[in-house]
């Protein structure tokens, strides 16, 4: 490798920005709290990249370490005056460490998988859908493409019947990806593969192009083909929401009419994807408040500085121990102020909240809309 | 021999005590809450102490630590105390590394002892107004966690996005609102810490104490040097009912430091106080008008951050600009509370405001103030990429001497650097003036002997107009030599005491004048 390595260039006035700064944005970052290190706060991870664009410091297994310690929740932008965007950073070194070999193996198994499925897991995640999923709905075509995330498939299924229920209900008419096509590739972008982000993404919007709405339950997939997708060619005329925007929707024309059902203490998480990246606050809650019949408690951090979940930009699979740490903040919360429920629209974190504390109840707002149907 | 491009440049010395090792400190902390790594050893060299700013961009480490440890529990910092003391090795307790004096450099090797995973609240007590955390709790994790519950601590220095708790305690630090709410020494009801010899010291929490000297006290702005803070206690206020503003325009700085000296002694106490010279009052006015609407705006928009570009690169020209951008300092104040006595205080020193000839703005740019006013922490990078340094000092003295203060500190650095200062944290006996400096010489060897003269010559300005060397930055490595003549022979009490504490001289060597 040179000494100073071009693929950081482009990042030389930003990681001048960030090494020079008092640390301000430390306080939002989920990994900050956590481990409370300095080579791990953002200031550390873009100081140490300064040092390596300079030809300071070596790219090596310290400094990439350092780099994988981000979830890519953006809260550090929210905090920074300068609306630094860190995440494309660490991606970019994460890229470099792929293609010197560095990468944990974690990685390079997940890559393995991507090639192969399309998605990280593997077939059992088509097969999944297949099962729950009427035939007729895969391949046609229809105002609305529905679009299951990878974690939901693996882990939970429910979702996709709750969802299925809820659209039928509604009569609305969708068409819903794959059983082939499972996975927006942001994990391979985050994880520092963006060839392979880039074939999977293609493969997507060579299909979305055929629907005028694509929807799905996953906020790291909306937000990708929101942010990434059309730089690679995603026609503007295709509008990509998330779920929770449909539902709610479905409610306020009055397509639907559930029965309101409260919930002792019903605490509302933030998904980053859909929060930060998106701007999409008030849809969620607002359809809590309509299934509960009153507004959803606040975490102590919400909205723009909302808690991450931990399950971002691969940290369960190269810090497990600071994925679960992060996941407990908004779990421990929602605990020590006697919530019942902790609502995500987002089951990657639910994944990680669950993780965190088995016995809380956390679900997707989709199940309690279907629950009260 | 021209240097090789494949070689990395930096160059880490070995550690300064071989006699520490590895297993000593697993067997205390385990295995994931130790290191020895290269990046640890670099990102915790250094603070937010500018002259670490150059080091760092010169690319140099000149002071690692040899291991840096992660204490979740407090017997884990009573065993490496222990260890310290049979081995002699420093401790360096760490909070967030804001502290701009260099109070967390390992000078003479050693463990940092980093408290941030230590951060729980411990107890919001509504009834009493007390709080309990544990010490390497964020600044604005703690506050906002108080807000929730209806509470604030009171305490906004400008670095609460990137401090500690412990931190703040040891550098006997100073938030913007501490005309209402005071500093933290007024904050503080009772500390816990391990002291250098593995006992813990505990305050018995009461509103006041007469049963000896205060020993909270003792350790608050004690640097480091004489214990490990774990847990503090502080008073905690109820969220404010009401918020008000107020801007003024004089004409001259005097007659702001006049007007702010008269409505402190009339009793008021504003939340915060801040009058700006001439050059602070132009850039923050050119910062308010970062994004302008009309043409002419615009322009003057242009000429101002070309004119801030220039001024830094040519500390000269600041003397031709002064009758340009003179007669205008700006005053603001805000005030906190409830209703009715805000609307009093404000209408009071408005009055006072007003026979003084100050011109009364509205509240415009306070409430702008409020809105951005932890923006500026956030800009010197753009400076310091450019080749240039930036330090700031604040000093205090009592009113008598203030406008000689203000007066000597400019004259002693202007025509070298760009200086500017406001007036913060009044008193009805004085207030504190804050100072920010920038320049750069024509090589990183010369910008740093600029550096070195300008902050001496500050400091010698500063001493010879009756004023403290720190009102609320602390010591660390920057000021140390001149503690002799800030304490006299209140630093030979110092020693003794740190001496009888901490004879084997394990906490922090080397901060503090000591
Ligand atoms: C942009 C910026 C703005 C600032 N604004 C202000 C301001 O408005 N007011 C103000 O007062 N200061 C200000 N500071 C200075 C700095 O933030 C304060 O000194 C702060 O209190 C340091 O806290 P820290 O947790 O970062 O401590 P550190 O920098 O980590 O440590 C500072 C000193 O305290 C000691 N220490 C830290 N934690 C402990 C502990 N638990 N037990 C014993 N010793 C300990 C260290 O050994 C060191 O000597 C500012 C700094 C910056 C960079
Ligand atoms: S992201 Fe912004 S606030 Fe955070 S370290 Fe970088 S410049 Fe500072
Ligand atoms: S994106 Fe999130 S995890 Fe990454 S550095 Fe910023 S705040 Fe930390």
């Amino acid at each position: 490798m040179t000494r100073k390595p071009k693929e950081l260039e482009p990042f030389t006035h930003e990681a001048a920005t960030c090494s020079f700064c008092p640390k301000m944005c430390r306080f939002s970052c989920p990994v900050d709290r956590v481990e409370g290190s300095e080579s791990t706060s953002p200031w550390g991870k873009v100081t140490l990249l300064r040092h390596v664009q300079q030809g300071q410091i070596p790219l090596d297994h310290e400094v990439l370490d350092s780099s994988y310690r981000c979830t890519g929740c953006l809260a550090c932008k929210k905090a920074c005056v300068h609306e630094q965007e860190l995440p494309p950073m660490f991606e970019a070194v994460r890229a470099m460490g792929a293609a010197a070999g560095l990468a944990p193996e974690a990685l390079k198994r997940k890559d393995e998988l991507m090639s192969r499925f399309g998605n990280p897991v593997g077939p059992e995640l088509g097969h999944c859908l297949v099962d729950r999923v009427p035939a007729s709905r895969f391949g046609r075509q229809a105002p609305v493409l529905i679009f299951f995330g990878c974690t939901t498939l693996k882990k939970y299924p429910g979702i996709v019947d709750d969802t299925v229920r809820v659209l039928d209900a509604g009569e609305v008419d969708y068409a819903v990806a794959g059983p082939d096509q499972i996975c927006s590739g942001l994990p391979s972008a985050s994880h520092g593969y963006p060839q392979r982000f880039r074939e999977v993404a293609l493969r997507n919007i060579e299909r979305f192009r055929r629907y005028p709405r694509v929807i799905s339950d996953c906020p790291g997939a909306v937000s990708t083909f929101r942010r990434r997708y059309p730089e690679l060619g995603l026609p503007a005329s295709v509008q990509v929401e998330h779920l929770s925007i449909l539902l709610l929707e479905l409610l306020t024309s009055g397509r639907l009419q559930p029965r309101t059902q409260a919930v002792e203490k019903a605490f509302y998480h933030d998904p980053c994807h859909l929060g930060r990246y998106l701007g999409v606050y008030d849809q969620p809650r607002e359809l809590l408040r309509r299934l509960l019949g009153e507004q959803p408690e606040e975490l102590t951090f919400n909205r723009d500085l909302g808690l991450c979940s931990g399950g971002g930009g691969g940290l369960p699979l190269t810090a497990p121990t600071t994925a679960k740490g992060v996941a407990r903040l908004p779990v421990e919360e929602t605990r020590s102020r006697k919530g019942s429920l902790l609502v995500s629209p987002c089951p990657t974190a639910r994944k990680m909240f669950s993780r965190a504390d088995s016995e809380l109840d956390v679900q997707d707002p989709v199940t309690l809309l279907a629950r009260r149907l | 021999m021209a240097p090789d491009p494949t070689t990395p440049t930096m160059k880490l010395r070995s550690p300064v005590h071989p006699s520490v090792t590895e297993s000593d400190l697993t067997r205390i902390f385990g295995q994931d809450r130790v290191s020895r790594r290269s990046v640890d050893r670099i990102t915790y060299s250094r603070d937010l102490w500018p002259r670490g700013m150059l080091w760092s961009r010169q690319g140099r480490v000149p002071h690692p630590p040899d291991w840096i440890v992660w204490p979740e529990k407090e017997e884990q910092i009573v065993q490496l105390l222990d260890l310290a003391n049979r081995k002699k090795v420093p401790i360096i307790p760490y909070g967030a590394g804001s502290g701009v004096c260099g109070g967390t450099v390992p000078i003479q090797g050693g463990i940092i002892l980093d408290l941030k995973r230590m951060t729980r609240v411990l107890e919001v007590k509504g009834d009493s107004l007390l709080a309990t955390a544990e010490c390497g709790i964020n600044g604005q994790v703690f506050e906002t966690e108080l807000n929730r519950r209806g509470f604030t601590m009171g305490h906004f220095p400008s670095s609460i996005y990137c401090s500690t708790l412990g931190g703040w305690i040891a550098t006997r630090s100073a938030g913007q609102l501490s005309t209402r709410y005071g500093k933290i020494e007024d904050m503080v009801l009772g500390v816990r810490a391990v002291l250098a010899s593995g006992e813990i010291y505990q305050t018995r929490i009461t509103p006041r104490r007469a049963t000896g000297p205060d020993l909270v006290q003792l350790l608050v702005g004690s640097e480091g040097t004489l214990g490990v803070l774990t847990q503090g206690t502080v008073r905690i206020h109820r969220l404010p009912e009401s918020r008000r503003f107020r801007g003024i325009m004089f004409q001259d700085v005097e007659s702001g430091m006049e007007t702010i000296r008269q409505v402190l002694q009339q009793g008021l106490r504003p939340a915060a106080v801040r009058l700006y010279d001439e050059l602070d009052t132009f850039l923050v006015g050119s910062k308010k008008r970062k994004k302008p609407k009309n043409g002419l705006a615009a322009v003057i928009g242009r000429v101002q951050k070309t004119l801030e570009h220039q001024m830094i690169a040519w500390p000269e020209l600041v003397g031709y600009l002064e009758k340009w951008i003179g007669g205008r300092c700006l005053l603001i104040f805000t005030f906190e509370g409830q209703t009715e006595m805000t609307r009093l205080e404000d209408a009071l020193a408005l009055e006072c405001c007003e026979s003084n000839g100050g011109r009364d703005l509205g509240p415009g740019p306070a409430r702008h103030w409020w809105d951005h006013r932890y923006d500026v922490s956030y800009q010197q990078s753009a400076l310091l990429e450019k080749g240039y340094f930036v330090d700031t000092f604040e000093v205090a003295t009592t009113w008598e001497h203030l406008p000689r203060l203000y007066r000597q500190v400019r004259e002693a650095l202007s025509g070298r650097v760009v200086v500017m200062a406001h007036f913060s944290h009044a008193y009805p006996e004085g207030c504190s003036i804050y100072f920010t400096f920038a320049g750069r010489g024509s090589d990183e060897t010369e910008t740093e002997a600029l550096y070195e003269e300008v902050w001496n010559l500050a400091m010698e300005a500063a001493m010879s107009a009756n004023s403290t060397l720190s009102h609320h930055h602390g010591v660390g490595l920057s000021k140390a030599p001149f503690m002799g003549r800030e304490l006299g022979p209140g630093l030979g009490m110092l020693r003794k005491i740190k001496a009888a504490l901490d004879p084997n001289g394990i906490l922090n060597p080397g901060k503090l004048g000591m």
